[in-house]
């Protein structure tokens, strides 16, 4: 059989259509593809790009709000004494807390005298340590399991019993017993006296060292056990007001 | 003029043949040149598109540090808010505490006089023991209580040679002989009572160390710091001690 133009035509748009499917298929097709996911891509990193604005505005947020608790904490922390690092130095803070806070001194003495209506009659503290801390705890309890106060009549006391919460120490009440009448209420409570020591919160917001360290310190990193120097009067004085 | 090919068929057919062969050529070069152009076209709309996706990465990283930093930020004050907590809790413990005694007295009938008030909160119990003057003020004064803020008020009293007349007037009666009221109180009742819940205070976010205070042979007193004591070494000098 001869070949005839017709045959040479079909034969000849038979390989320009393959070809034409062939560069699809093998090219055009992967490349499309590649481009349109590509594209994808592109649209789903410009919308997370697009967020910078609030991310920032909630960084800001959060370090403000950061802040604000750094000195919420320092008010409280500044009411805290200074209990030193260093075991030896520790024993005696707490001697001189003893003695100029929460024993026969002072503070809390001045502080219970102060309140209308009521008179301290009875403060008795635990034996101060005598041997230096074994540990270095962030929490130091006081129990004073022998506290009355003598009160002009009950709306005297229950204020006292509000007060407590703005005394120069942490404390607080849990049983109360009441006994005699009005004007010679007494009433007596074991009080539960809270000491947190710096090293309990993280680095910001405690107050300057004894030692007269800075005080950021490093997040949970207390100071190296140093001997002992004679703390400045300043910095004594604010942990001790 | 008559035009007679006398070519044979074939061969005639081999030229038109040719012919359309050239134009399969021509159309298979024009189809190769359009093949390059879309292949060149494609490929640089790619590379603009990856140009594109490492610019927005790029920008998207940025956004993921704020974030990072945002969420260490968010986790440093965690701290803070607990002690926080801790700290307004343990105020708030107080106020609780006396607001609850405050409460607890405005329910008192004001013809009992209250001799003892205990408050016990590891038995959730409020004890008052008083006088009264009459059974009308017992009842009225249980009454009241039963109102308070107990789950269970028990009563329990004695009850011997009291009078069986009306009550006295409150006040002391004027002029000379009148007794002071609180002669008139000789019904003794003590009431005992449930609280709803316990006031707690909340425990510190560590546990404490509890200074205990056992005295050894020769201590001081209570209360009253010890020196320097024998066997423990001595980290400052005498002088530091006030």
């Amino acid at each position: 059989m001869r070949l005839t133009r017709i045959h040479v035509l079909i034969m000849g748009l038979l390989v320009v259509v393959g070809l034409a499917i062939a560069f699809g298929i093998a090219y055009a097709r992967p490349q499309l593809k590649k481009l349109s996911d590509t594209e994808q891509q592109v649209e789903t990193q410009r919308g997370v790009a697009e967020t910078m604005l609030s991310e920032l505005q909630e960084l800001a947020t959060a370090q403000a709000d950061l802040e604000l608790k750094d000195q919420q904490t320092y008010a409280y922390m500044v009411r805290m004494p200074q209990i030193d690092t260093n075991q030896y130095q520790a024993m005696i803070d707490l001697w001189k807390e003893y003695s100029s806070v929460l024993g026969g001194g002072p503070m809390m003495a001045r502080y219970v005298a102060s309140q209308h209506g009521v008179q301290p009659i009875a403060f008795s503290l635990p034996s101060a340590p005598i041997t230096p801390l074994s540990s270095q705890p962030p929490v130091i309890l006081v129990p004073v399991n022998d506290f009355a106060v003598r009160a002009d009549d009950l709306p005297s006391l229950i204020a006292f019993l509000r007060a407590i919460s703005k005394a120069p120490r942490m404390a607080s009440i849990s049983n109360v017993t009441i006994n005699g009448t009005s004007p010679m209420l007494i009433a007596s409570m074991p009080l539960s006296v809270y000491l947190v020591t710096r090293w309990a919160l993280p680095g910001p917001g405690i107050p300057p060292t004894s030692g007269g360290g800075p005080a950021a310190a490093e997040p949970g990193a207390p100071a190296a056990p140093t001997p002992a120097a004679p703390p400045p009067a300043e910095a004594e004085q604010k942990g001790r007001e | 003029m008559i035009k007679i090919n006398l070519l044979p068929s074939y061969i005639l057919e081999r030229v038109r043949i040719r012919r359309v062969v050239w134009w399969i050529v021509g159309l298979l070069v024009i189809e190769l040149l359009a093949f390059g152009f879309a292949a060149l076209r494609i490929k640089s709309e790619v590379a603009a598109a990856e140009e594109r996706l490492g610019y927005w990465q790029k920008e998207a990283g940025k956004v993921t540090a704020v974030t990072t930093l945002t969420g260490q930020v968010q986790s440093n004050t965690t701290p803070y808010v607990t002690w926080l907590n801790w700290f307004t809790g343990l105020e708030r413990h107080n106020v609780l505490l006396a607001n609850y005694l405050q409460g607890v007295s405005t329910f008192i009938y004001r013809r009992v006089q209250i001799t003892n008030l205990s408050l016990d909160n590891s038995r959730s119990l409020v004890t008052l023991i008083g006088k009264t003057d009459s059974l009308e003020s017992l009842s009225r004064y249980y009454l009241n209580m039963l109102r308070g803020p107990f789950t269970s008020v028990v009563l329990s009293t004695t009850i011997t040679g009291w009078n069986l007349a009306g009550a006295p007037p409150l006040s002391p009666r004027p002029g000379p002989g009148g007794l002071p009221y609180s002669q008139y109180l000789t019904l003794p009742v003590t009431l005992t009572c449930t609280m709803a819940a316990p006031i707690v205070a909340p425990p510190p976010p560590v546990a404490a160390q509890t200074l205990t205070g056992t005295t050894p042979p020769g201590a001081a007193p209570a209360g009253a710091p010890a020196g320097t004591p024998s066997g423990t070494p001595s980290a400052t000098p005498a002088s530091d001690w006030d």
